[in-house]
């Protein structure tokens, strides 16, 4: 079958590299063209050609009189035509003609081409860490290049340029002049200046860079801190406009009306399940340990596939190669550390982190004597590390690990007293996973213009959730005892193998191309176990036994500059899935495209079609989370989307930008549980439904469409730093068998969604932030009105899907930092903050409780982060 | 000393806070409940009106109850909306009108108002009844034991029309002439209308008629009696009664004249066929409107999916009713005996 796969691919990937090299385009010899009928220098003549018709003459113009006058018989010549009014009296054959190009030759002068193609690598001065995103640019020819995720470039410059300069936002320039070898590296330094990466407001010179994604702001980052007062790299995704957070205590983002897990997260390539530690309290990432993190809502690059609303992309640093460094932070809820530096000098290098909650050791102590709960466990940990070594400057290969794990508990007892009569229940709950992963890369610098990279990795993920259930009662006499429980469980091995290829064609054309090979396995379980005096009953549904699973995907994209103002991206991303004998295709197009009409001025546009085979099934009732992963099947297609969106960004003065967009997004085959029950009430219920046929019939597929408006306004000085962003959506969920066939809103269909931060720099030591973010509540449903059917029986009116919204969202983070910089270069950083200062109790969820003896029902709202206060210290050196 | 000390103090008030207690009662806003009526009434011709009306509550006002809403005035209205009578409200906790009967083929309109309540309405009609032939055949199996096979079609004079159907052993008490025992018998299939009408066994059509075979041993040793078809030809193997149980045919409790509705009783599992052959027995047929039909699916959809707990959203239970719930329908009774 693989051999099947492969042979697919090299057609298809055939046809695409012609397709798109050939494009449709003549031979520059064989054009038509406009030329300036005044009486002009040769040489000036020459100009205007290769500026208006975007083509470069290349000969040897010692020899040939450039100063002497040229008058062309007509305004519109064929090029033939032209080149013989433009060299009369000189004898020249054409050599060779493409698209943009016509090379001459005159008779007893040599041929020169006048342009070169250069090509290598810009590194960190310091650490030698490649710099992903980096520009390269010609001066004289006003070419632009941009570093890829290894910090390759390749650039074809003029043989006369006096100056090839390579920037990094928060790095001092470096150019380089009078280059005459092929192979360039640079080096910059950073700016001392800066205490942290930043990224102006300022619209990028040149058009677009890299994939055309949303860098995660570094200096905005410090201000964007989780609940435990650490970077947040999650948290700072869901600050951009069309992002939200969903709901107190969600460990996902959703993006522009999507679910978490149609969000691609990669590490070091490798796509991850979970990146948030319990309920939100930080992510996976220890943000001492990343290179670069980049995020994308639309307009993906062809080469990510396998999901349909966003990518985030985070890279982890190889490791300082010539000094060491490193950081130790600890705060109220955890306590990490970061070490990088040199095995072999200039060669090989390591980083390695890890980071242990605290809250374990005191949590337990404290929180129940404030809660209703009698025991509370929470643990996480991670261990981040990567290892790089350089063959040579062209050649490197690193390898990534991360391991990570949370445990969390609640135990719970509740005693109900009537007369005589009791009702006890006594409610364990547990929740734990973990993920481990585990690549290694290998990239080399083929040619000039060819850069390649191969990846081998694997990540195992982990869910298990569990709750027991003991009730007993005496009522009326009669003593009756009653156990349940229910096990979810999601076990999820991939392995993955890919290879990129990243070919710049000329000036005007880059391509990538490459594809991926995954083995997925999948053990989705729930399994039920309900135990009555001395009988005990195990239900299990679900396959015990891994599901093996293949995806593959193949892509080809090109990245052309039309011009200095325009600039289109087309891609295609041609993916399969297979599990059993049935089987998936889909081809998913990708086109972009930039114009700048000028330099304050910039306009995207962007068309996405996406396809993704797994999906997570969350349980929409109250209780505990039993995410479940599951592969599509020969019952459940894969979902697909598409995607339109279109923005407009300006630069108001030297300090201020805003930007302008709006999208519409159609997502087909989504799934919704049939009837939204949690699954813990299935089995309290008197006669369980717990569905042994597995979780297919208990889905229905559905459409889902979302529609959004976005404003996002930034004002960045020395001393301030201010941003907004404003979302205006609408996501309608459509399902035959839900709702009477009628829209509803989806759950997190958020109407208005509103992020402002400002952070204040009083001195080089202290500084201010504080973050205001606003949200409607989500869409739950809730069904309050009771009447009896013609037998008797007192039912519940079903009423409609998400009829009603929890209460708004909203919280304001303050934060005070205060940094030392000592004269070895250490630094001390001390980090006071307040989640929640204004201590709104947000809503987690509600929920009617029922007296199980009274029959009484209340309505009851549960929230879990009400102030939260923080502090951390780090040392970094 | 001082800033340390209040900057302590502070840290400590505020780490304080972060163990407020995080679960609190919570009312809802902007939730204007109106309590509305609930109609049911499944009439036939012949049988005098019963129609119950009832109210909606709100289920977190723990003080509200489901009751019968006496002070209503319900409305018959005929064909074309033309007004016919009052029902009256009964001590059988009914409304009722001894002195009329609805007949075939008129459509109703029932018109219920009711102080404090907005005025509903609902329409059905008797529908029309197919055909039904019962055969009776004696068969052998291979041991060479004797059986009667009983086979019948049920037919459909009408398109959206659904047939229920139970078999009845006649002489244990009059059944015939009880002809409230039919409306009891639909009346409790709302409370598990999978036993008896969508008994997964039945072949499911859309049109035409059902053809029922099954033999008089089958009927004592499985205790299947009642079934339902949407329609469609062919074998149908008959679903499970949720009247009479295996015992029941067989033992005293019928001939006691005890009704059907005793479930699960009787001794059970030591009939014989010979007991069985010196009865006869009655199949009575009742074709129900396609409002009831998906009255009866909705809320065997509600039950299937719908746990104890009032804290998910249960399934939708259909009703023709406008501006409340309940069902109001007509039914077509046959009873052919054998």
């Amino acid at each position: 079958m693989l051999g099947r796969y492969l042979r697919i691919s090299l057609i298809l990937l055939s046809c695409l590299i012609g397709m798109s090299i050939a494009h449709g385009q003549t031979s520059a010899i064989d054009r038509e063209v406009s030329v300036s009928t005044d009486a002009l220098a040769r040489g000036t003549h020459i100009s205007l050609l290769e500026r208006a018709h975007n083509l470069v003459l290349g000969f040897n113009s010692a020899g040939i009189d450039m100063s002497e006058e040229v008058l062309f018989s007509s305004e519109s010549l064929a090029m033939p035509q032209l080149l013989a009014e433009l060299f009369d009296g000189y004898t020249y054959r054409v050599v060779s003609s493409s698209t943009s190009k016509i090379l001459l030759v005159f008779e007893g002068i040599e041929i020169v081409d006048r342009y070169m193609t250069i090509r290598g690598k810009v590194f960190d001065s310091v650490s030698r860490e490649a710099l992903i995103s980096a520009t390269i640019h010609d001066e004289v020819s006003n070419n632009y290049a941009f570093t890829n995720e290894e910090g390759f470039y390749s650039i074809e410059i003029r043989r006369d340029s006096h100056k090839v300069v390579a920037s990094y936002l928060g790095y001092q320039l470096q150019a380089q002049t009078k280059i005459s070898v092929s192979a360039v590296d640079f080096y910059l330094s950073f700016d001392n200046e800066v205490d942290s990466i930043t990224i102006s407001s300022k619209i990028e010179r040149g058009i677009v860079k890299g994939s055309g994604g949303e860098k995660l702001n570094a200096q905005r980052l410090e201000t964007i801190r989780g609940v435990t007062g650490e970077k947040d790299i999650i948290g700072a995704t869901k600050v951009l406009p069309g992002v939200q957070s969903g709901n107190e205590g969600q460990t996902g983002f959703y993006v522009r009306g999507g679910s978490p897990d149609q969000n691609l997260i990669l590490l070091d390539g490798i796509p991850m399940y979970e990146v948030s530690h319990t309920v939100g309290l930080s992510s996976i990432f220890i943000d001492e340990s990343i290179k670069d993190v980049e995020f994308l809502k639309n307009g993906f690059p062809a080469r990510y596939g396998g999901r349909l609303s966003s990518v985030l992309s985070v890279t982890l640093k190889e490791g300082n190669k010539s000094e060491y460094h490193g950081a130790a932070d600890a705060g109220l809820y955890a306590a990490k550390f970061q070490l990088e530096g040199p095995l072999v000098k200039d060669q090989t290098s390591f980083n390695i982190s890890g980071r242990r909650s605290l809250l374990g050791s005191y949590l337990n102590d404290v929180y129940t004597s404030f809660t209703e709960y009698d025991e509370i466990e929470v643990v996480y940990y991670d261990i981040t590390a990567k290892l790089s070594h350089n063959f040579s400057p062209a050649s490197k290969v690193t390898v990534s690990y991360y391991s990570g794990r949370d445990d969390f508990g609640l135990l719970r007892d509740e005693n109900f007293r009537e007369g005589e009569d009791r009702f006890d229940v006594r409610a364990a709950n547990n929740l734990n996973w973990g993920s481990t992963m585990l690549n290694a890369q290998f990239s080399t610098v083929l040619n000039n213009n060819l850069f390649m990279k191969v990846s081998l990795g694997g990540n195992n993920y982990r869910f298990n959730s569990n709750s027991d259930y003991f009730f007993e009662s005496l009522q009326d006499s009669i003593q009756t005892t009653l156990g349940y429980q229910l096990t979810s469980r999601t076990d999820i091995v991939d392995y993955i193998a890919s290879t990129d290829l990243d070919y710049t064609v000329n000036d005007k054309h880059r391509l990538k191309f490459g594809g991926s090979y995954t083995i997925h396995s999948y053990r989705p379980q729930i399994q039920q176990g309900n135990a009555q005096t001395d009988s005990t009953e195990i239900v299990t549904g679900g396959n015990d036994n891994m599901i093996p699973t293949e995806e593959f995907g193949l892509y080809i994209e090109d990245t052309y500059t039309i011009s200095e103002n325009w600039q289109a991206y087309f891609g295609l991303h041609y993916s399969g899935f297979r599990i059993g004998l049935d089987g998936y295709r889909n081809l998913q197009p990708r086109f972009r495209l930039f114009y700048r009409p000028s330099k304050k001025d910039r306009l995207d546009f962007a068309y996405t079609s996406t396809a993704q085979y797994i999906h997570l099934l969350v349980n929409p009732g109250t209780g505990l989370p039993s995410d479940l992963w599951v592969p599509s099947t020969a019952d459940i297609e894969p979902e697909t989307a598409r995607q339109v969106s279109a923005s407009y960004t300006r630069q108001l003065g030297p300090s201020v930008s805003v930007k302008v967009g709006g999208y519409y997004k159609q997502m087909n085959n989504v799934l919704e549980y049939r009837s939204p029950v949690d699954l813990i009430f299935q089995v309290i219920n008197t006669n369980p439904v717990i569905d042994t046929s597995g979780w297919e019939s208990r889905v229905v597929a559905g459409s889902s469409s979302s529609r959004g408006l976005e404003v996002q306004a930034d004002y960045v000085t020395e001393k301030w730093q201010i941003w907004s962003a404003y979302t205006l959506s609408k996501t309608d969920r459509t399902f035959a068998s839900i709702n009477n066939g009628n829209p509803f809103p989806y759950r997190y269909d958020r109407r208005h969604d509103i992020n402002v931060g400002v952070g204040y720099t009083i001195n080089p030591k202290w500084s201010l932030s504080g973050r205001w973010v606003y949200g409607d509540g989500a869409a739950f449903s809730l069904s309050l009105e009771e009447f009896e059917t013609i037998g008797g029986l007192q039912i519940i009116n079903g009423g409609e899907r998400n009829n009603f919204k929890l209460p708004a969202f909203h919280h304001l983070y303050l934060q005070v930092r205060y940094l030392q910089t000592y004269g070895n270069g250490h630094k001390l950083k001390v980090n006071f903050g307040m989640y929640n200062s204004y201590n709104r109790l947000n809503s987690f969820y509600v929920y009617i409780f029922e007296n199980p003896l009274s029959g009484d029902k209340f309505l009851r709202k549960v929230s879990i982060f009400p102030i939260l206060p923080h502090l951390n210290m780090s040392y970094v050196f | 000393m001082r800033l340390t000390q209040t900057i302590s103090n502070l840290l400590l008030l505020l780490f304080a806070c972060t163990f407020t207690a995080c679960e609190e009662e919570y009312v809802l806003e902007s939730v204007d409940f109106e309590s509305k009526l609930v109609v049911h009434s499944l009439f036939t011709h012949g049988l005098p009106w019963q129609v119950d009306v009832t109210n909606t509550k709100f289920t977190l006002d723990n003080s509200q109850t489901i009751t019968s809403v006496e002070d209503a005035r319900v409305e018959i209205y005929g064909e074309d909306g033309v007004y016919k009578y009052d029902l009256y409200y009964t001590e059988q906790g009914y409304f009722t009108n001894g002195d009329h009967a609805p007949d075939d083929a008129q459509c109703y309109t029932v018109k219920v108002s009711a102080a404090g309540y907005r005025d509903v309405l609902a329409k059905n009609q008797i529908p029309e009844g197919g055909e039904v032939d019962v055969r009776k055949k004696t068969i052998y199996d291979l041991e060479g034991n004797e059986d009667t096979e009983i086979s019948f079609t049920i037919g459909k004079a009408q398109e959206d029309t659904y047939v229920v159907w139970d078999i009845y052993k006649s002489d244990s008490i009059n059944i015939g002439e009880d002809r409230s025992l039919t409306t009891n018998w639909l009346n409790q299939l709302a409370n598990n209308p999978s036993n008896v009408v969508f008994g997964s066994t039945v072949n499911v059509g859309q049109t035409e008629t059902g053809d029922i075979t099954t033999t008089l041993s089958s009927l004592i040793d499985n205790g299947k009696r009642g079934g339902g078809t949407e329609g469609g030809p062919g074998q149908v193997d008959v679903a499970a009664s949720n009247i009479i149980t295996k015992g029941d045919l067989t033992d005293s409790v019928l001939g006691d004249g005890d009704d059907e509705t005793d479930e699960g009783g009787g001794s059970g599992g030591d009939s014989s066929e010979d007991e069985a052959e010196t009865y006869s027995y009655e199949l009575r047929v009742m074709t129900i409107s396609k409002e009831l039909h998906e009255y009866y699916r909705s809320v065997e959809e509600y039950l299937k999916y719908n746990p104890s707990s009032t804290d998910i959203q249960p399934s939708t239970v259909s009703t023709n009713v406008v501006n409340g719930f309940g069902i109001f329908a007509g039914y077509h009774e046959q009873v052919v005996k054998f």
